[in-house]
């Protein structure tokens, strides 16, 4: 065992992790030390090959194929130096005024996010595509939108010099996505923020003074993508005066867990959310441009109505035929027929409740228990019923619907859509769902009886220990989080700075 | 150390499956096969070894739970009545058997859809050149912009020029 000091540790390098490092920078120039640990590996840019099948395993927890407890979601986020934005689409929209009330965190100010993200929108570089450079997958939804009577917005992307290769979910081969992995990491790194990567924290403890992380840094394997870590492999303990922990949703509450804080903080693992997904296929007569361009470049917004949002999106192949619903043609009669589909991301907006958890197994590993509740499934019909009506009023021949049976719909049953497709017809592991926006596990909130930490980001009762990512969400955001995220995150950094008087 | 071939004792009923579920499988020569079946036992050697006895079980479990029914084992059966076995299985009251039907049918379109070249066949055409690759693809993208006046609401307000992508 190897012992390390450092002022600030800070676990996991994503959306939160980024952040955190890039703004603790005036901690350096000050002859302190910030040391960012992630599990994950940094690859070069030449390691990003666009592949399906190679990079998930890289880039992803557990390859991408990572399920909830009964095998009924899968869940995906990323492991790698900048986390899950190195997967991510970018979509870049400001934390919801509506949502950060219901919230009811004391001290939380939506003005106050707005302007946080606000400077992360502009350090990403996030714009709106010109037409030009949109897809007809995307033109396609704005048309059926206009057709069947739903308001398209244009999503704000953080790309710069993007290529359209629309590769962006196995990691951008043209290093054009703005995560944290090209924009907040090398930032905090040349201004001498140590970054170790293949550094899992195993777990953590009080110190006399501030933490202690015990930290296993990996070898790797021959032929395995990515660089050797900054540190020999073997094990660490680290000691530091501050703990920040930004390993995601799963990772942190996972953490915590394994390291026994629920003893005195119940609601560790408590409250996740995922707004939970199906992605939808509809079959045009001609072949349409889908594998090129920027996936995701409109949605419809119907969350505060109806709980629902649609998004424009285009996976690969394999990915698309998994999370179709049911077997042999239902399911490749659309994927072999991939140059003439447009593909919606049908996306639902699911509450708190206490059956949904992240807990860890007898060896420490995080298990996610999901149950859909009523309102889930209800809303995964009425977000399907739209994305129908976009589809048909885009000029497709024939649709597929998990929940309706048969999951095929044609043209001519338009106007059945409603009695079609039913919630009822879900049923948990035959129909896929997915998920890729983690949230909660160690919530914001008053005290150790309601939550795990304060607005702050402080964990109740363990002045040492902060938490800085997505975990922090009380309730679903209802909208793409990552701009939440570094709002958040920064807020959490300045209380770190102003304990060393900076503010 | 890589872990044990999965695929090994349970070859016939696994090739069944993905024959069941992407019906191209069943034109498939045996350079497709080996391609097919690295796929799997790559994927399934970095599961914990817990899934991997899972799926050896649930393959098991199939090829014989067709015999009262049809006199045959799964992969003994025509594509339709394994289709429809599976279709059974897929609506099973117990959660572990559609979970098994799942997870099967999964490893089945990762073993034909993940091919490279079967990608190619379907005409999935990924380029990290993207536009520049595709300069048909882009004009047809620009028609349709300006056929349908770009009516979208662009919601917020950014900049359109901030990103430096013209
Ligand atoms: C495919 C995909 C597409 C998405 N698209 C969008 C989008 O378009 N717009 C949007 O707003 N959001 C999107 N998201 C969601 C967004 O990426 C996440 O909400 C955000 O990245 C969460 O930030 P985080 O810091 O909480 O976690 P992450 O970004 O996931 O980072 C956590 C990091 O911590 C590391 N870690 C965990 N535990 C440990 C440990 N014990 N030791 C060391 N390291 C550890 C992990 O390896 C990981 O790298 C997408 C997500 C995915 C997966
Ligand atoms: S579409 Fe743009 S951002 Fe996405 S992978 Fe391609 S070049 Fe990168």
């Amino acid at each position: 065992m190897k012992d390390e000091r450092c002022n600030v540790l800070v676990v996991g390098s994503g959306a939160g992790g980024g952040t955190v490092a890039q703004r603790l920078m005036p901690l350096v120039k000050r002859g302190l030390r910030v040391l960012v640990l992630e599990q994950g590996p940094r690859l070069e840019d030449h390691e990003f090959n666009g592949s399906e099948v190679d990079m998930p395993p890289v880039l992803y927890e557990d390859g991408a194929g990572f399920l909830t407890a009964d095998g009924s979601m899968t869940l995906a986020f990323g492991r790698a130096y900048g986390g899950s934005t190195v997967v991510y689409t970018g979509t870049s929209l400001l934390p919801p005024r509506r949502i950060i009330g219901t919230w009811e965190v004391p001290g939380l100010d939506a003005d106050d996010l707005e302007r946080r993200a606000q400077r992360y929108q502009k350090e990403n570089s996030v714009h709106l595509l010109p037409p030009e450079k949109i897809n007809e997958n995307n033109h396609l939804f704005v048309k059926g939108c206009e057709a069947a009577g739903f308001r398209a917005e244009q999503f704000p992307v953080n790309v710069k010099g993007c290529r359209g290769s629309s590769l962006c979910n196995v990691g951008c081969p043209n290093g054009a996505k703005q995560g944290t992995n090209r924009v907040q990491l090398p930032a905090a790194e040349a201004g001498g923020v140590d970054v170790v990567t293949r550094a899992t924290v195993t777990r953590i403890k009080a110190g006399v003074q501030g933490g202690i992380a015990e930290v296993t840094v990996a070898d790797t394997t021959e032929g395995e993508a990515g660089l050797p870590s900054e540190w020999e492999p073997g094990e660490y303990r680290i000691l530091a005066d501050h703990v920040v922990l930004a390993g995601g949703s799963i990772g942190s509450s996972a953490l915590l867990l394994r390291s026994g804080f629920d003893s005195r903080l119940p609601r560790i693992g408590q409250g996740f959310t995922c707004h939970p997904c199906f992605i939808l296929v509809g079959e045009h007569p001609e072949p349409i441009s889908n594998d090129v361009g920027h996936p995701k470049s409109f949605y419809v917004d119907a969350a505060a109505r109806e709980g629902w949002l649609l998004e424009t999106c285009m996976y690969f192949p394999f990915v698309t035929a998994k999370n179709l619903t049911g077997l042999g043609v239902d399911v490749t009669g659309f994927v072999e027929a991939f140059p003439r589909l447009q593909m919606i991301l049908a996306m639902v907006c699911d509450e708190a409740v206490e059956e949904n958890r992240i807990e860890v197994d007898s060896r420490g590993r995080p298990v996610v228990h999901y149950t859909f509740t009523y309102e889930v499934k209800e809303r995964l019909a009425l977000a399907t019923r739209a994305a129908a009506r976009i589809f048909f009023g885009a000029g497709a021949l024939r649709v597929h619907a998990p929940l309706s049976v048969p999951t095929t719909l044609t043209w001519a049953e338009v106007s059945a859509l409603n009695q079609r497709i039913q919630g009822d017809n879900f049923l948990p592991g035959r129909t896929s769902v997915s998920a890729a926006h983690l949230m909660g596990g160690c919530g914001m909130g008053h005290d150790a009886k309601d939550s795990v930490t304060d607005s702050w980001g402080r964990v109740h009762g363990f002045p040492w220990l902060r938490v800085a990512d997505s975990s922090l969400f009380p309730n679903a955001l209802e909208i793409n989080p990552y701009l939440t995220v570094m709002a958040l995150a920064d807020r959490v950094a300045e209380g770190v700075l102003q304990e060393y008087g900076i503010s | 150390m890589s872990p044990k071939p999965v695929l090994k004792r349970v070859r016939g009923t696994f090739r069944a499956v993905v024959q069941t579920v992407a019906p191209r499988a069943t034109t498939f020569e045996e350079e497709e096969w080996t391609w097919a079946e690295s796929l799997v036992e790559d994927a399934l050697a970095r599961r914990p070894p817990s899934v991997r006895r899972q799926f050896k079980r649930f393959l098991r479990f199939l090829e014989l739970t067709t015999i009262p029914r049809y006199g045959w084992t799964f992969s003994g059966l025509s594509n339709d009545k394994r289709l429809r076995t599976l279709r059974r299985l897929e609506r099973s009251s117990i959660a572990l058997v559609r979970r098994g039907v799942w997870g099967a049918r999964t490893l089945g379109f990762l073993a034909v859809y993940g091919q490279e070249d079967v990608q190619a066949r379907i005409g999935y055409r990924p380029d990290y050149r993207g536009w520049d690759a595709r300069p048909d693809a882009a004009s047809a993208a620009t028609h349709l912009a300006a056929e349908e006046g770009e009516t979208a609401d662009a919601g917020r307000a950014h900049d359109t020029d901030g990103g430096e992508d013209a």
